[in-house]
């Protein structure tokens, strides 16, 4: 009861910190901030979904500019004889941000490496784990929380090619969509 | 193709680009930056775009000009029968024609440049039939920096490179592929679309 009480009493007081918070440029160059999550990927060619655990490091540059380090971790297919075995990525490049006050609005390109491998039904001599050149486009909406805890939801295109089974290029575009909870610090202080 | 760079040029245009910091404007700048590629022309081929990734360091020699040490790792195909990996290591010298003190958003530059170029060539269904050749290469082309921020830019290039090499193809003999490496010289050229983002890192001097 006492507790419920104190909860009840606390409330308002963290309602109004976090609006005198929201009054202030919360990003701004010397932010690094962190997500981790799991990503969903349409592989556009054959209409399959992969899997990957993902993972990001972002350091704003600037104060509407950052640079951001992915890696996503391909698991599995979620279809059976899906047509990767393969297909982990590894990017680096500039966002581009817009922010109204909490809301952060973003979008850039990534040049990245590709390890990827289709799967043995094409022919498993041929289809070796080969280390690919991809570039990738991506949009994204982060809501700062709190100041270590954001919310966000990204969506990516990647393009690649896996050009060298016998049957010719497996197209490996994949289109990403993805969320979550981050962490962020600021590294830097004006 | 054009779906990755419409939506680059919609965000240029949207951002707002700033003057240049005047401590970065002139020469002596060292900037560090990444970079994807799309080769066309490949074996003389327009359909067999090769894409790379890569990065660069640029170093500000003077106002109107600078300087491109970069590295590329490409991937794409062979005709039928083969796919190749290609490093790109090199340089290229870029000149302003305009006077970057009055081109405050957009700054388009000519270039021209070396390369040496290690290609892998790979059977398509055999991994162990592959071939390796050592080239050399020049390159020159026209490009913009669009200016996003007090030290990022992101650069647009179209470049045509030249190699000077062993001519090197892939035969099916209908017992299998075979990698040929002709005597003498050739040259094999290639039209290169660059996307790059550069960041300011210091002043050297």
């Amino acid at each position: 009861m006492v507790r419920s009480a104190i909860i009840f009493l606390y409330l308002p007081l963290l309602v109004a910190r976090v609006h005198a918070q929201a009054e202030q440029p919360f990003v701004r160059a010397g932010l690094l901030k962190f997500t981790a999550t799991i990503c969903p990927a349409l592989l556009l060619d054959a209409g399959t979904t992969n899997i990957h655990a993902g993972g990001s490091a972002e350091y704003f540059v600037e104060d509407r500019i950052s640079f951001k380090g992915e890696t996503f971790w391909f698991l599995d297919g979620q279809q059976r004889n899906a047509p990767l075995q393969q297909n982990s990525q590894l990017s680096f490049g500039p966002q581009f941000h817009h922010m109204n006050g909490r809301l952060d609005l973003s979008a850039g390109f990534a040049p990245g490496l590709s390890l990827s491998r289709p799967n043995a039904t094409m022919d498993a001599a041929a289809a070796q784990v080969r280390l690919l050149p991809h570039v990738s486009i991506s949009g994204g909406v982060t809501f700062y929380v709190w100041d270590h805890m954001h919310f966000f939801l990204n969506a990516r295109y990647v393009h690649a090619r896996y050009a060298s089974v016998p049957e010719g290029s497996v197209a490996l575009d994949e289109l990403m969509l993805y969320g979550g909870l981050g962490w962020q610090i600021r590294v830097k202080h004006r | 193709m054009r779906c990755l760079l419409v939506p680059l040029c919609l965000v240029s245009t949207l951002l707002p680009a700033q003057a240049q910091d005047s401590a970065y404007a002139g020469g002596g700048s060292v900037s560090l930056g990444v970079r994807s590629a799309f080769s066309f022309f490949n074996d003389g081929r327009w359909n067999d775009v090769g894409l790379g990734t890569g990065g660069q360091v640029r170093v500000q020699l003077s106002e109107r000009v600078n300087t491109d040490w970069y590295f590329d790792f490409l991937s794409g195909t062979s005709g039928n029968y083969g796919h190749r990996k290609d490093l790109h290591i090199g340089w290229s010298v870029l000149y302003y024609p305009f006077d970057p003190a009055a081109t405050r958003h957009v700054n388009p530059y000519i270039l021209a440049g070396h390369c040496f170029d290690n290609a892998r060539l790979s059977s398509n269904t055999d991994a162990n039939v592959r071939a390796e050749r050592w080239s050399s290469a020049v390159q020159a082309g026209v490009g913009s920096h669009l200016l996003v921020g007090d030290r990022s830019d992101v650069s647009l290039v179209a470049q045509y490179m030249i190699h000077l090499g062993t001519d090197l193809h892939a035969h099916d003999d209908g017992e299998g592929v075979t990698f040929e490496q002709e005597n003498g010289v050739s040259l094999e050229g290639h039209l290169l679309f660059h996307v790059r983002y550069n960041y300011k890192l210091f002043n050297a001097w």
